[in-house]
């Protein structure tokens, strides 16, 4: 009896709370820290280069196979990234990509609404992973 | 004629009005309670929404099943025909109690010999079980009517409101009040006001999304609520007795909102109700026990006062 009485008093206060939904494209919520949204390839911010290598640890770990990588070396014997291919309509976001890398080269970003209407459109090159991502969480 | 068909107008008017607000509060009230923001599709915060759910519904399917014709019965034509009339009608000597009878006994010969494991014998069985619940929901209604109309010696509901003008008869029957407002909120139990505290069968029946019939049962369900509500706010709370300069329709309109925003919280707060045996007995264990007693004293005062002068 105890327990429907304080039930009771839970609803009625809920009344006078705000609610928990939003109107969706009108009002955006802040989203968690630590979303895992799509990939992204850092910068070296002082020549403006990828810091990855193209070792291929990335599409080792995959669970899902869905980034490719090649490489390949310069004439002064560096070894550098020539092509990274991410397919959105396989990745899960587990971030393991982002765990095993060695050179701390990729990050998640907040980026979240990814829907369009062609397939082809989810399979991101290498230039759309390094553009800076457009979605800044705080002004969600 | 005219006269009679303008007031049934007014009547109903007035019934179609309150089941609009109705539904479009216990929209909002559960999905504020829920912390939702409910249905905003229709502009003004969503005021078209039992229009809309209205047409929804009617565009579906068009069947009707058993059980929900036995619900607008019962509902439609018993609880239709009570507050309309100016006085109160316990039993009907006549014609109407042999009626009743053969209904009742019909229903449980019919109960007796359904033995047979075929799908509609198990929906018939289903329906007939609530209906009988729900007829057992009277009984303490029944009492705590009838000790309301010992105390105030008078059938007509319009005598009973005018006696309540200094106190109101939930402060002399405290026990009659508590015991049909528990029945009024059972029964509300047993049919579901919302899709979510509907009593869980062995079989769907009436589940939410069937088309006209969901209107209909939907429409019986809020019939039953209102009625009641009515005749509760009649018999305990002083009906359309006026409060200071206040006009006593208006304060009969709050009174009635108040018990019904009372009672969808309490269907809230009490959540899901998953078997019959529960509800029956609430009912028989504390509801008719309670009420039972809770008239005795009354008629026990009763005696002593009017045939022995005592008190």
């Amino acid at each position: 009896m105890l327990r429907l009485i304080k039930n009771f008093f839970i609803i009625l206060g809920n009344i006078f709370k705000k609610p928990r939904t939003v109107i969706y494209p009108r009002e955006k919520i802040i989203i968690p820290d630590g979303s895992r949204g799509v990939l992204h390839l850092k910068l070296d911010l002082d020549s403006l280069e990828v810091i990855c290598n193209g070792c291929g640890l990335c599409n080792i770990i995959c669970p899902q196979d869905c980034i490719e990588v090649k490489k390949r070396i310069e004439d002064n014997g560096r070894e550098v990234l020539d092509e990274f291919c991410l397919d959105l309509s396989k990745c899960i976001f587990c971030g393991n990509c982002v765990e095993f890398c060695k050179m701390n080269a990729i990050y998640m970003s907040y980026r979240y609404q990814l829907a369009e209407y062609s397939g082809k459109n989810l399979r991101l090159e290498k230039i759309e992973l390094i553009k800076p991502s457009s979605t800044i969480r705080d002004f969600w | 004629m005219l006269f009679i068909f303008k007031k049934m107008f007014y009547i109903f008017t007035v019934l179609l009005v309150n089941l609009y607000i109705c539904e479009y509060i216990g929209n909002k009230i559960t999905a504020r309670i829920e912390l939702r923001r409910g249905y905003r599709i229709t502009r003004i915060r969503g005021a078209g929404f039992p229009l809309i759910r209205f047409f929804k519904y009617l565009s579906r399917d068009n069947k009707i099943n058993f059980w929900t014709f036995f619900i607008f019965l019962l509902s439609f034509l018993m609880w239709s025909a009570v507050p309309i009339t100016a006085n109160l009608v316990l039993i009907e000597m006549d014609y109407s109690l042999p009626v009743a009878i053969t209904f009742y006994i019909g229903l449980i010969i019919i109960l007796f010999f359904n033995s047979s494991r075929t799908s509609y014998s198990a929906i018939f069985s289903e329906a007939s079980k609530k209906v009988l619940i729900l007829l057992s929901f009277l009984l303490p209604i029944l009492f705590s009517t009838v000790s309301i109309v010992l105390i105030s010696k008078t059938l007509s509901l319009k005598e009973i409101v005018n006696s309540q003008y200094q106190y109101w008869n939930i402060i002399f029957q405290p026990l009659g009040f508590i015991t049909f407002f528990i029945s009024l909120f059972l029964q509300l139990k047993l049919l579901g006001i919302s899709r979510k505290s509907y009593l869980s069968t062995e079989i769907d029946i009436g589940k939410e999304g069937i088309g006209l019939g969901k209107i209909v049962e939907k429409i019986s369900v809020y019939m039953i609520v209102l009625f009641l509500i009515i005749i509760l706010n009649i018999l305990y709370l002083g009906g359309w007795q006026k409060i200071y300069f206040i006009r006593g329709e208006i304060i009969l309109a709050v009174k009635f909102y108040f018990i019904f925003i009372l009672l969808l919280l309490m269907d809230k707060a009490i959540g899901r109700v998953d078997s019959y045996k529960l509800l029956v007995r609430i009912n028989w264990k504390f509801l008719i026990p309670v009420s039972l007693v809770n008239f005795i004293v009354t008629l026990g005062f009763f005696i002593a006062r009017n045939v022995y002068n005592l008190i």
